[in-house]
Formats: C-alpha cells, structure tokens, sequence
C-alpha cells in the first residue's frame, strides 16, 4: 500500500479533490449554466467551469492510474538526513512568514515587521547574531528609503 | 511606424533618467543572473510591481535591462563555477567551464559577452522589422482567430514544457479555471467569488508570479539544498584560475560570427514560439553546431565555437520571444508573460493596438532592448575580471531579501493586503508544483491567457449562433486548428513511431 502511494497517486488524489471541488461549486452556485438561455448553443455563464474541473477530475484519475502503474518506482519524496533537515527549516521559514504577514495585520507596523523577520530568517538560516542584526538593520533601512520615502508607499492595511 | 515615431522613441530613451534605470536593471539582471537559483524570471516577477511606481519608459528601462543582462550573465557562473546560473546558460557550461580550467577563463568571459551581444541584438533587430507587418496582419483576425490563437499559445506550452503531457494539460485547465474566478466576461455572473469581493476582479496575475517565482523558488531552494554540492562550488570559487586575455582576436572573431549569425536566426525563431524559451533554443543550436562543425570533438571540452553559439542563442531568443508576445499578446516564456501583466498595468494590451495606439511606447521598448544590449556589453566587458565576486554571495543571503521583496512587491502592485494573500498561496503552489514535477509553464499560461480563450469562444459562438463551423470556416482559424490538433497530437505520434522503430530493430535482430 505504501509503495502505491509514492510517485503520482499523491499528485493526482489533490488534482481530483481540486475538480471536484469546482465542480460541486459550480453545480451549487446560480447562473453558473452550461448553455446560456438567450440562444441555442451559445455556452453560458458555468461552461468553461464544467468543462475544465470536469476534465481536471479525470486527468486526476488518469494520474492516479499512472501513478499505481509506477508501483514506487518514482518517489517525489525521499527524506534522507538532510532533507529532513531542509524540511524544518523550510517549515520555519514559512512559518516566519506568516508570522510577519500577522504581525503586520494586527499592528500595522510593517518596517517592524521586516527587520525582525529579516533577522529571523538569518538566524534560522545559521547566520551568526551580528550578521543578522547588520542585514536586518540594512535591509529595514533600504525598505524605508525605496519604498517610504522614495515611492511614498504607505504600508497600512 | 513611421520613421518621426522610431526617432521620437530613441529621442526618449536616450533621457538620462531613462539610461540611469537601464544601467540600474543591467546592473540587478548581472547580480541576478550570475547566482545559481536565481533567474531572469524570479527577477522579473520580482521588479515589475516596484517598477509600476516609475514612469512607463523609466519601469520598462529597468526590466528590458534585467532581462538582457540576467540571460548574459547566467554564463558567469556556467563557466566560474560549471554551474549555469539560468536555465539558458546549460550549454554554456559545457565549453565554458572546460576553457575556463584550461586558463582561458578570460576567453571564455569574453566570448560569452560579446556574442550574447551580436544574439541578442540581432534578434531585436528582427523584433524591430517584423512586429510591425505581424501586428498588420493581425487586423484581420476575429474573435474566432483569438481563442485559437491562446489555445494555440496553451497547447504548446502543455507539449514542449516539462515533457510530461498528462501533468502539463492538468496544470493548463488548472490556470484555465482558476482564471474564471471573478465576474463572467460575457454575462457578468460572479464565479467562485464566495463573498468576497477581492475577488471580484479576478486573480491577479502579477501576485500569482511573484509568489511562484519568487518564494516558491525560495521554498523549492531550501528543501533541495545540498550542502555537499554548495561545498564544491565554494571550493571551485576558490581555486581562482588564471582568467588570461577577454577579447578574442580578429581572426577568431571573423571565424566565428557567421556561425553565430545562423544560429541568431535559428534561436530568433525558436524564440518566437510560445513556450521554446533560450534552454531549448541554445541545446537544439549547440547540438546543431556540433554535427555541423569542422572540429566536433572539440565541443564539449572547450571549444570556443561551442561557447559563442551557446551565448548567441541564449540572448537570441529573447527578441523573437518579445516579437510573439508584443504582436499576437501570447507569452513566448515566462519572463513574456509577466510583462504582459506589466504592460496591462499601465493600460496597454499587446497586440495591433501596441502599434497603433501606443506606437511611440512600441518603439521605445525596442530602442530599450537595444540598448540594453550595448550597455551590458559595456558593463560586461569592463567588469569580466571582477564578476567572479558576485558568485561570492550566499544563497541564505539572497532568500531573505527575496521573501522581503515579494511581500513588498505584491502589496506595492495595488496597496492591497489581498495580493500578499494571493502571493503567498501561490508560492505554495509553486513549491508543491517543483517538488512534484509539474510543469508550470502551462499553469501560467492558463491563468494568464484563459480569459482571452473563454471570452474570445463565447463571443466566436454568438457570432455563428453557436455553430462551431465558425473555427475552420476561416482560413487563418483552420490552419491554426489544425497547428493546435497537431501539437497536441505531436507526443502521441512520436511515441507510436518509437514504438515502431524500437519493434522494428528488435525484429531485426
């Protein structure tokens, strides 16, 4: 069972569910026919949505199929040592991402938000604290005199 | 275009405010395109928002010299460090690296410059006489020629991107799809809006880029980093060669632009196909040039033939790519496709209307383009020596100034939170699309090319009285019927021919 679940099953189970989920919500939402009502044959208002989840359903399944054909011969993730080291970093840059992005959302303060999340990434990147400070503070510093000053951007949301 | 409207243009880029962008771009595009990881794409995607901010010609001087000079300098590091700093800069690697241990790393620099140069120009030049006539001849074409015409731009991009058919179709009727969001181009219905009337006007394309080039290549980088390989490249930095002489002589000159000449054409057409971008045109040249060479062997470890046809045929595609995409509005690549969004910021469509209505902005991102080359000509030239250093900077380095930039850059687009949102999810996209090997040509090319598809097919349809006749009643809707058929039946023909010939030889035996 698991050798069927590498390679393309994976891939293809999302592409399936991204389909069906469009096409359940155009089946569900108003006006989203396939022909429209003024003339005959005249594609309306849900044509290219029926059209294309419902193809994307089925060249998920045409996926899937190919996928437990491979029976694990191709493997899109293979955790090896570093790898799983890559993957928490990756996991904690994303995370400072969002960090950031709600940081700036509820107070507004956005060059706050760049140089600590600057100095963030530096440190989960293994960059030394006076390394981290210096960029964070440079790159702050370059946001504010481009995008502030120069562009007059006010990042409020 | 007459000449008064060509002089104007030049009149206009040769402002110092204009050149100062340009010198500025060229610059970025250098940094940019000699650091593995980072391509003219991500640069691109990056830089259009914040260029939204400058005068058109300022932004465009900007981007043309980012472009010009990222696809130049992707063969820094290709021959420094064996590694092509962009995909167009594969081949490059081959003869480069080779010269570069033989001590003739100055050579190789050179070469690099100066026929990324002739490439690069000749292809604007041919940009610059036949867009015009193309754009001409596009007055004729109906909603009918339209939608086969991105069907077109769609399908080569599912057949030529990635290799893998099945993952390219689900991603182009992905891009397709997700380009419905919003308010029906015909009737005005809302379409997977849910409420909320960001969304309304769509997904806008330029966020979706920026996430997917930017932060989703950031997000790819950091999963498949290996050390190991990071180390050797340090190492190879390190051992600091012996560059020599740049320039090549006189003899070595006339014995190479001939050559060079034919593969400009060459990689000028390749380049006008929608989805055959300079990692195509420079293998299918180099790999061309060596069968045709009166010295093969020599291709592969250092020949400085090689080397010159990789480095025309990289910036070569650039001006064919430019002339689809000003002309028809279909993306030739990647870098095309975002500055379709670039030109639609500040209210221009490509196509006959680039001609016509903004002629004189036409001519100067030509007259750009050219200059673009000269100045990186210049730059690359005066700075052979000193260029190794730009490979000194650390990737983590680079990572988070791009994260930073993404953010700033999809806010800056339209003040609007929402974009950053779109930015974001896209980025996740992208990653899981690299690590699960989709190609995601065809996804952007839906995305960005589905409503001209759906709005030109339901507006053919109302003009027939939804009789589908109305595709291969047309002459010029016919052949590209039957272009669109053929490319997607392409693969499958050259699968069942394999198969024949492979049964064939086995018989044999």
């Amino acid at each position: 069972m698991r050798r069927l679940l590498k390679g393309d099953v994976i891939p293809g189970i999302l592409t399936v569910l991204f389909g069906v989920f469009f096409y359940i919500t155009t089946i569900v939402t108003p006006n989203l026919d396939f022909g429209a009502q003024t003339s005959d044959g005249v594609p309306g208002a849900g044509f290219f949505p029926y059209l294309l989840s419902g193809t994307i359903c089925i060249l998920g399944i045409f996926l899937i199929i190919r996928g437990i054909k491979q029976k694990g011969t191709i493997q899109y993730f293979v955790l090896d040592e570093e790898l799983k080291k890559n993957l928490r970093i990756l996991l904690l840059t994303f995370l400072g991402i969002i960090g950031f992005l709600i940081l700036w959302k509820v107070t507004g303060l956005f060059l706050l938000g760049v140089f600590l999340f600057s100095f963030y990434l530096n440190k989960v990147f293994g960059r030394s604290w006076k390394y981290a400070l210096l960029y964070a503070l440079v790159l702050s510093l370059f946001i504010y005199l481009v995008f502030f000053k120069a562009f007059s951007i006010q990042f409020q949301i | 275009m007459t000449i008064s409207v060509w002089l104007e243009g030049l009149q206009a880029v040769l402002q110092p405010s204009v050149l100062l962008f340009l010198a500025v771009g060229v610059l970025i595009g250098v940094m940019i395109g000699s650091l593995p990881g980072l391509s003219a794409t991500m640069g691109i995607a990056i830089m259009t928002p914040i260029t939204f901010w400058f005068a058109p010609a300022n932004g465009f001087a900007m981007l043309m010299g980012l472009w010009n000079a990222a696809i130049f300098a992707g063969g820094l590091s290709a021959i420094l460090i064996n590694t092509p700093g962009t995909p167009a800069s594969i081949t490059q690697s081959f003869d480069g690296y080779a010269l570069y241990k033989q001590g003739k790393g100055g050579l190789a620099l050179g070469i690099n410059v100066i026929f990324s140069f002739i490439g690069g120009l000749f292809s604007t030049i041919c940009l610059m006489l036949f867009a015009n006539p193309i754009a001409k001849f596009t007055v004729t074409f109906g909603p009918s020629e339209y939608f086969l015409l991105a069907l077109f731009g769609i399908s080569m991009m599912i057949s030529v991107a990635g290799g893998d058919l099945l993952k390219g179709l689900i991603l182009g009727a992905a891009g397709i799809l997700l380009s419905c969001i919003g308010l029906d181009p015909i009737l005005s219905v809302r379409r997977f809006t849910f409420q909320n009337t960001s969304l309304l006007a769509g997904i806008s394309f330029i966020p979706v880029m920026v996430g997917m080039f930017g932060i989703g290549e950031v997000m790819f980088q950091i999963y498949s980093r290996r050390r190991k390989q990071e180390a050797a490249e340090q190492e190879a930095m390190k051992e600091n060669l012996k560059l020599g002489k740049i320039l090549p002589s006189a003899k070595e000159m006339a014995a190479l632009t001939p050559r060079c000449l034919v593969a400009a054409i060459a990689s000028t057409i390749i380049g006008a196909i929608p989805a055959a971008g300079g990692d195509i045109a420079s293998i299918i040249c180099w790999g061309n040039a060596k069968k045709l060479s009166r010295h093969p062997e020599e291709y592969g470890k250092g020949s400085i033939e090689g080397l010159a046809i990789s480095s025309t045929a990289n910036n070569g595609v650039i001006g064919g790519a430019m002339t689809t995409m000003m002309t028809l509005g279909i993306p030739g690549d990647a870098v095309t496709a975002i500055l379709i969004g670039s030109l639609t910021m500040y209210g221009m469509q490509p196509g006959i209307k680039m001609f016509t209505e903004n002629s004189g902005f036409t001519a100067q991102i030509m007259w750009l383009m050219v200059l673009a080359n000269v100045v990186f000509l210049l730059f690359g030239l005066a700075t052979a020596k000193i260029s190794a250093k730009v490979l000194n900077v650390a990737q983590p380095t680079v990572w988070v100034a791009v994260c930073i930039l993404c953010v700033v850059g999809s806010f800056a687009l339209n003040n609007n939170f929402f974009d950053v949102i779109v930015m974001l999810a896209a980025s996740v996209l992208g990653f899981i699309f690299k690590v699960c090997d989709f190609p995601t040509g065809p996804f952007i090319l839906g995305l960005l090319l589905g409503g001209m598809l759906e709005s030109n097919l339901r507006r053919a349809l109302v003009m027939s009285h939804g009789s589908y006749g109305i595709f291969v009643a047309r002459p010029i809707s016919c052949v590209l019927l039957i272009m669109v058929l053929f490319t997607f039946l392409w693969p499958v023909l050259k699968a069942v021919f394999k198969r024949r010939n492979t049964i064939g030889q086995t018989e044999e035996k």
